[in-house]
């Protein structure tokens, strides 16, 4: 996250370092409309939305390429009053702090997000694990907020954690414009960790991964694409969480190869 | 009690191949290579059928790649240079796409969009498409791109990734498969055998 530092923008990491409790101000929350503008489509995603998908799912957006003049509003500060945005990325701050349409995303290291995967309150914490450059992440995104409206009253916490380079601002602009595209009201993370501590740290390979945790914020189930031969896929999560939610243990896993 | 030793060594040595690596739900280093025949390949802009048993090479380096992933696209162009630069050595990279023909990005994965890949990128190597997913999973590959570097006797001496920021080449700081190479190419041993490969799931037909 090298930029040149401002003094609206050391000014403002002040004020937060302080307490994060100022105002943030709203002046230049961009709205969905204002962010997604295709400007360019990916002929992959073009290609992809030619063939019918796998299972019904809403039409993917065309992606963003920004442009020079185009730069993330995040980072435009325009006058003393107003905020750089993404300087708000900041972990222990207010979530809101960074809300545009009620989604907001915040940059965690390792530890935080440990802290963050308890959740004392819920009976079960799920955490999605995605990144932009990920397809099967992206199209089944609107399943994983399906199931926290569906079962949050039983007690299921949903939290997206995208993998996505914290260090590149068009990865994370890029990041936060699709939260805001899907509504993504949910506590959305991105982790600032090195690419291979973030694959490490969380023992992961492969993406789209699903990581369920008990109220103590013990691990208790992973759905990975680790082995070619048993694949996870969202309904097998659904299915299992409903189950677990209701009182019914996971299945015993299959036997490996 | 040598005996005892001896016979347990042998059983460890019989055991091995079973084991999986520490990434690879397969293989682990050490392990045959598993063989693949008659895949359907672009080389040379032309059509081939590549087969293990047919490369003289002493050193094979079996790569799983997926044209709609951006993580192959993002060391695509790493992975065309390493080959290259072993030009006039006996090294042979190959590489093998798993994406299931009835996948939503088969149209940019397949035997087409492969031969349209190689003219475009310059591929130096054969790259070949292997809808039915057997090859990818005989070697374990989860992910694209993930690595297998074989010896002589088409024994595995490293699998996983190409280095340690697949994603973005300014972070690189390890070469694990560059330095894989040139330890099997010098009969040296291998440093580092196996690396967790990152990056998209193959598409496997399920």
């Amino acid at each position: 996250m090298k930029r040149p530092i401002s003094s609206t923008t050391l000014l403002v990491s002040l004020i937060l370092i302080l307490g994060c409790t100022e105002d943030p101000g709203t002046s230049i929350n961009p709205t969905p409309t204002d962010v997604i503008k295709p400007a360019a489509v990916d002929p992959i995603v073009e290609a992809k939305k030619a063939e019918p998908a796998p299972t019904p799912v809403p039409p993917v957006a065309p992606e963003v390429t920004p442009k020079a003049e185009d730069p993330p509003k995040a980072e435009e500060p325009k006058s003393e009053t107003e905020v750089p945005k993404a300087e708000i990325l900041v972990q222990g701050c207010d979530p809101a702090a960074d809300d545009a349409d009620g989604v907001a995303l915040e940059l965690v290291k390792f530890a935080e997000y440990s802290k963050r995967v308890v959740n004392k309150d819920a009976k079960l914490t799920m955490v999605d694990i995605w990144a932009t450059f990920c397809g099967p992440c992206k199209e089944n995104y609107p399943h994983v907020l399906e199931m926290q409206k569906k079962y949050a009253a039983k007690g299921l916490k949903v939290i997206s954690l995208t993998i996505d380079d914290a260090g590149d601002p068009k990865a994370v602009s890029d990041a936060r414009k699709f939260l805001i595209e899907k509504k993504s009201k949910i506590t959305n993370l991105i982790l600032d960790e090195s690419e291979d501590d973030k694959y490490n740290k969380l023992d992961l390979s492969v993406i789209p991964a699903v990581y369920l945790y008990d109220p103590s914020g013990k691990l208790i189930k992973r759905y990975t694409y680790d082995d070619p031969n048993d694949q996870f896929e969202y309904d097998q999560v659904e299915k299992e969480v409903s189950d677990f939610l209701d009182g019914k243990p996971f299945p015993a896993k299959k036997k490996a190869k | 009690m040598r005996k005892m030793i001896l016979s347990l060594a042998a059983l460890a040595l019989v055991a091995s191949p079973a084991l999986a690596g520490k990434y690879n739900s397969k293989l682990s280093a050490g392990d045959k290579a598993p063989k693949f025949t008659g895949v359907k390949s672009i080389e040379n802009g032309k059509e081939v059928s590549l087969s293990l048993e047919d490369i003289k090479e002493d050193v094979v380096v079996v790569t799983f790649f997926a044209n709609h992933c951006p993580v192959v696209v993002a060391c695509e162009d790493r992975t065309i240079e390493l080959a290259s630069s072993y030009k006039g050595k006996s090294v042979k990279f190959v590489a093998i796409c798993c994406t299931d023909d009835a996948s939503p990005t088969a149209k940019v994965d397949d035997l087409e969009a492969i031969k349209a890949k190689v003219k475009e990128k310059g591929y130096s190597f054969a790259y070949g498409y292997n809808p039915a997913g057997d090859i990818g999973k005989a070697y374990g590959a989860k992910v694209t791109p993930e690595y297998f570097v074989l010896d002589k006797t088409r024994t595995v001496k490293y699998l996983g990734a190409m280095d340690d920021s697949t994603m973005n080449e300014s972070g690189v700081k390890k070469t694990y498969l560059k330095d894989a190479i040139n330890a099997v190419l010098a009969g040296e041993t291998v440093e580092i055998e196996e690396t967790r490969a990152t990056g998209c799931g193959v598409q496997y037909k399920r």
